[in-house]
């Protein structure tokens, strides 16, 4: 389903694109698709509306009716919006002079809180903080002992007073505690509480107003619907979060209930949860989610991590290969095991846009990738400079030499010509994965 | 019986807060001689709010404009509950329908993470070993942290066993030592609750393939469900999750947890209809009776009444 949503956005751009010049009603019947797009990604109805009624204007004012490139413009113009809404740039945690500062996580049940509560000490730690984390959440059995677990096993500092029930006393003890041992960071993890339930509400407004918190982070999971709107409202009339932790973004959800909650307060978001790891927390970037909101793939972030993964000297070497001749097997090769080095590969393919999905969508899974490692390493030193010679008799030779079937060498094969294809028209483009900057989805 | 009545008034309450809004939109569009295009998506976006998604929203508007347009004389709130009741009158709420109930039953629990795959699972040992079963749990969770602790709180609570494997055990050996021992003892069910998992990680697809295959392994397909946990609050991508998910396991029923969110009703229709899966419970609070079976034909007449 996701993917066909992906499609049909896809489709729209298409039916701009082919059109040259646009009417005015071509305008209204696409806006009308957009909206739909946005809806099914989980934006709020009247976000939605915000939104589309700001592109068309904008859309008319710029003459998108006699632009060349109708199609770009309108896109461009809803992603930028998008991007806008959502903040413009990636925002830092403010601690004001604060020793210890204090941070505290408040949210739904199951939206993430504990998990995220370690992922932030684990951040804070990589930063040179020496965070503490404690909880207040006496609810959920076995909560406590999560958030110790996790603490330990990230080798963070975690206090808790079994005997103590008052939330404040818990934080006004852990401070002291922190101050002490020479933590400068305590991460306080709250009880999940519905956006209805006003006693807890008021408890955790009670809690702020005894307690000086530099950060409120409201944790928000991405697969969140229409309700996300109402959630931070109540959230608001009773305490005043200072930001939001998105989550479960591994996850296919759009994550459009995020752009809703900051369209209607402002906050911004801090971080993105993007993995069950700890250490799979990232800065939030308001461009990528755009991208990701209208489905066109987080293609800045894979770069990112790509260019983590490749060293300049490698990436160099790639690329004059491409200046003077076509991409071999060595190559991919040498590609694919860069790969294996981040993180995780599928993580990686999900976050591309759809054709270049497409042509790697064999290759992800591990145990894939070692099959095509095994294929490889089974040609000749020949074969993999000049993959055309591999006749028939050939692949039976590589399939028995990498114990797999003479089909899943043709179908690597023609993946690679695919591949060889993408990067010879991002190459003319100048628009290589490891240089270009400029690389949204649908440039390619 | 009064705490229950007390549970069904949230339930209902929470539903009225659609019914309203929505109902009177219908009924003045109904009564009003010419509606404008700015009326008739303003119906549109009611019914999105209620939580029945774009496309059920758009279709149901069509639908209720062409009523209007060509048979004024009907009486519209009959087709609304005809066409809403045929959207969930086939849902099958009873487990085990088909089942032995000599032999040993294996209800398995499985989503994303965070949507209540633990609280459910005490909730169901709780409801079923009032109905004269032999529940013991199995905490297939041996990823997240401390969740086969917060499993055995709920086991203590309840008054059940429960079954855990050493921590990072692979939790399909888990379920089948779970399994085993329970035919041992002579139960007649097991709940096990299985770690969160995002649809997108094929690894964790992978994994949970490999736990529904030895539960059907040990015990016959009519005495297995396989329950999907979705959060009354999920948006679209609750349709994806379970789309990806039925490609390694049979689903075999829904249950809606965090109903007591304010949920508004319209994913059911939507989950009936997209997925065409039985909701078996909804869950409406943290408490350990705070889960009640769903009825259809109450259902809707709640919505609409």
């Amino acid at each position: 389903m996701f993917e066909s949503l992906t499609n049909k956005f896809s489709n729209i751009f298409k039916k701009l694109r082919s059109k040259g010049k646009l009417s005015e009603k071509d305008i209204t019947g696409v806006m009308k698709d957009l909206q739909m797009v946005l809806l099914e990604s989980d934006v709020h109805y009247r976000v939605v509306k915000d939104l589309i009624n700001r592109v068309r204007e904008r859309a008319l004012e710029q003459d998108v009716l006699t632009s060349v490139t109708p199609g770009e413009l309108v896109i461009k113009i809803l992603w930028d919006e998008i991007r806008k809404t959502l903040g413009g740039t990636s925002q830092e945690l403010h601690f004001e002079g604060a020793n210890p500062a204090l941070v505290m996580l408040v949210g739904l049940q199951g939206s993430g809180k504990t998990t995220t509560c370690g992922k932030l000490g684990v951040n804070l730690k990589e930063k040179g903080f020496f965070p503490a984390l404690i909880s207040t959440d006496t609810r959920r059995p076995a909560a406590k002992e999560q958030l110790r677990l996790l603490a330990e096993s990230a080798d963070l500092g975690f206090f808790d007073y079994p005997e103590e029930a008052n939330p404040t006393q818990v934080v006004k003890q852990a401070l002291r505690d922190a101050q002490s041992k020479g933590f400068d960071v305590v991460v306080v993890d709250t009880a999940g509480r519905l956006h209805v339930e006003e006693e807890l509400l008021s408890e955790l407004r009670k809690l702020t107003q005894d307690q000086d918190f530099q950060e409120i982070l409201l944790v928000l999971d991405a697969t969140t619907g229409q309700e996300a709107v109402k959630v931070a409202q109540s959230f608001r009339e009773w305490i005043e979060p200072t930001g939001l932790v998105l989550t479960k973004v591994d996850t296919d959800a759009r994550g459009g209930a995020v752009l809703s909650i900051v369209a209607q307060t402002g906050w911004p978001v801090k971080f993105v949860g993007v993995g069950e790891k700890l250490s799979q927390f990232e800065v939030f970037h308001p461009d990528r989610m755009a991208s990701r909101i209208m489905g066109m793939g987080d293609t800045l972030s894979l770069i990112e991590k790509i260019e983590k993964a490749i060293s300049e000297e490698e990436r160099q070497k790639v690329e004059e290969k491409l200046v003077k001749k076509e991409l071999d097997f060595n190559d991919f090769l040498e590609e694919l095991s860069q790969m294996k080095s981040i993180s995780s590969l599928e993580e990686m393919v999900s976050m591309l846009p759809g054709n270049w999905k497409n042509a790697l969508s064999q290759v992800d899974g591990e145990k894939n990738l070692k099959m095509v490692e095994a294929i490889i390493r089974s040609m000749t030193a020949e074969e993999r400079t000049n993959p055309y010679i591999i006749n028939s008799s050939r692949k039976k030779r590589i399939a028995h030499g990498s114990g797999t079937s003479v089909q899943d060498v043709n179908r690597l094969l023609k993946q690679f010509e695919e591949f060889r294809r993408l990067w010879k028209k991002m190459q003319k483009g100048k628009n290589l994965p490891f240089r270009g900057r400029n690389l949204l989805g649908w440039r390619m | 019986m009064t705490e229950k009545t007390g549970r069904w008034q949230r339930w209902r309450q929470g539903l009225g807060k659609m019914k309203e809004e929505v109902k009177n939109r219908f009924s003045q569009i109904w009564n009003q001689g010419k509606v404008d295009e700015k009326e008739w998506e303003e119906l549109e976006e009611n019914l999105i709010q209620a939580d029945l998604g774009p496309q059920l929203a758009m279709e149901l508007t069509e639908e209720f404009r062409e009523l209007k347009e060509s048979s004024p004389d009907k009486d519209w709130k009959e087709w609304l509950f005809d066409k809403l009741y045929s959207l969930v009158k086939d849902n099958h709420s009873q487990w085990f329908s088909q089942a032995d109930p000599q032999k040993l039953k294996v209800l398995l629990l499985l989503g994303i993470n965070g949507v209540g795959k633990t609280t459910v699972a005490g909730k169901l040992a709780y409801a079923f070993s009032h109905q004269e079963e032999r529940v013991s749990l199995i905490a297939a969770d041996t990823f997240r942290a401390a969740a086969e602790n917060q499993l055995e709180v709920w086991a203590k609570r309840v008054g059940v066993h429960c079954f855990r494997g050493s921590p990072g055990a692979d939790p399909a050996s888990v379920v089948f030592d779970g399994i085993e021992r329970a035919k041992k003892q002579g139960e007649s069910l097991v709940v096990v609750d299985t770690a969160g998992r995002s649809h997108a990680n094929r690894n964790l697809l992978a994994e949970l393939g490999k736990i529904g295959r030895v539960a059907a392994k040990n015990v016959p397909p009519e005495q297995i469900e396989n329950i999907l946990v979705v959060d009354a609050l999920a948006g679209q991508n609750a349709f994806v999750q379970a789309d990806s998910l039925s490609q390694v396991i049979p689903i075999t029923g829904i249950i809606l947890t965090k109903w007591d969110s304010q949920a508004k009703g319209g994913i059911i229709f939507r989950i009936r209809r997209e997925l065409g899966l039985s909701v078996k419970g909804i869950g409406v609070g943290e408490g350990v009776e705070d889960l009640i079976p769903f009825d259809p034909e109450e259902f809707v007449r709640a919505v609409l009444s």
